[in-house]
């Protein structure tokens, strides 16, 4: 997708990437979003727009690399960023999956060991997850009110890889490999949520490892 | 998913007839129906047999390798060794479809391992999912260490599945363990 512009307007952005949606909602914006430029809605919402645009164009863009952003102050907008963001996968999107999951099995056939299976997978993928959360909010916490030392360490990519790599396995065995009866369009459900999750973890992780890492390693470290 | 291959090759016009309408309404097959007894189709291009005990007979020579292909048309018990399917004119039309469409997942099954693990990815396979290290798995299946990271990419490659708890998943999911 094209680089978004303080010219750019919101409605094209989420009309051609909806999964923008979620960005938005971190930052307070609600829908009904007119024509109004990204410099008419930060005004509007007294927002950094150079901080919102970098987020926007890392989220969107795979190849978008933040230029200076070492020399940015803007650490304490990201790591509340970073909390929205996990916030949102708390409240939003694994209980989005739960509740999926739940129904499905509760609507499939008994006799498909397929889908215990599938759910007690994505359990540990949501034990990982939430580790990582957690971790994330002490972490940061402790940059936010100064008592953050160097013995403090960001789970490292490595570990965080196998959340996406999980994530993946998760999708490509429904996609791939999954037998036996099940309500589909309840399985669908299911599906989708588990790919938008895994989408906005990796889109985000773009932030997390060229954005909020090398800030704390710079200022920390 | 691909059209099933299907043949139907027995002496009553009618029985062919009326599993040939069963085959289309409730599966996604294309069905010939062989009345010419004479002819001898080459049975190895499709992908489930319907035989007559009498066309068994028939076709017993040639019919060693697609054996498990083979759905026995019969009315009585009087099933024949080594063919583990069959369906009698006189079940009803629920019990012949649950029928036909277990030998369709068990063919399934079959066509899937066969098209994406080889046995040696299996074993290796077996092995991730018991917690062993690569040089462990060479070792017992005295294989090089190099040999053991070429099965795991294949693995990873065909299946889709990075993560070892992903592949035991899959490997619970398939009855491999």
């Amino acid at each position: 997708m094209a680089i978004i512009k303080y010219d750019s307007k919101l409605c094209d952005m989420v009309i051609e990437e909806p999964s923008t949606l979620t960005v938005l909602n971190r930052f307070g914006i609600y829908l009904g979003l007119g024509d109004k430029t990204l410099t008419d809605v930060c005004q509007e919402m007294q927002l950094d727009i150079e901080f919102f645009s970098t987020i926007l164009n890392t989220y969107i863009n795979e190849n978008y690399f933040p230029e200076d952003i070492l020399k940015s102050h803007s650490i304490n907008k990201l790591i509340e960023y970073s909390h929205k963001t996990n916030e949102y996968y708390l409240r939003f999107s694994i209980p989005n999956i739960d509740r999926h999951f739940n129904s499905l099995i509760q609507r499939s056939s008994a006799d498909n060991n397929n889908l215990g299976l599938l759910r007690n997978f994505f359990e540990e993928v949501k034990n990982e997850l939430l580790t990582r959360i957690e971790s994330d909010k002490t972490i940061l916490n402790a940059i936010l009110s100064g008592t953050y030392s160097n013995e403090m360490q960001l789970l490292k990519p490595e570990s965080e890889d196998l959340i996406e790599d999980k994530l993946n396995d998760l999708i490509n065995m429904f996609v791939l490999h999954l037998k036996g009866n099940y309500d589909i369009n309840l399985c669908q459900a299911v599906l989708i949520s588990i790919m938008a999750l895994k989408k906005d973890i990796n889109q985000n992780n773009r932030l997390r490892y060229r954005i909020l890492f090398p800030l704390i390693e710079h200022h920390y470290n | 998913m691909k059209k099933l291959n299907v043949i139907i090759i027995h002496e009553n016009t009618l029985i062919s007839l009326g599993l040939a309408k069963i085959m289309n309404e409730m599966f996604n097959t294309k069905v010939t129906i062989e009345h010419n007894l004479n002819r001898s189709p080459n049975l190895e291009e499709f992908d489930l047999i319907f035989l007559s005990v009498n066309t068994f007979a028939l076709y017993h020579a040639q019919l060693n390798g697609p054996k498990y292909k083979i759905i026995l048309i019969s009315d009585s018990h009087n099933t024949i060794d080594d063919i583990d399917s069959y369906i009698s004119s006189q079940w009803s039309e629920e019990a012949i479809i649950t029928q036909i469409n277990n030998k369709i997942n068990t063919l399934t099954e079959i066509k899937t391992a066969q098209n994406e693990l080889s046995k040696r990815e299996i074993e290796v396979l077996k092995l991730i999912v018991l917690g062993k290290l690569n040089k462990e798995i060479a070792d017992e299946l005295n294989i090089s260490f190099n040999t053991v990271l070429t099965h795991r990419k294949n693995i990873t490659s065909k299946l889709g599945i990075k993560s070892a708890s992903g592949l035991s998943v899959y490997a619970m999911m398939n009855g491999l363990i």
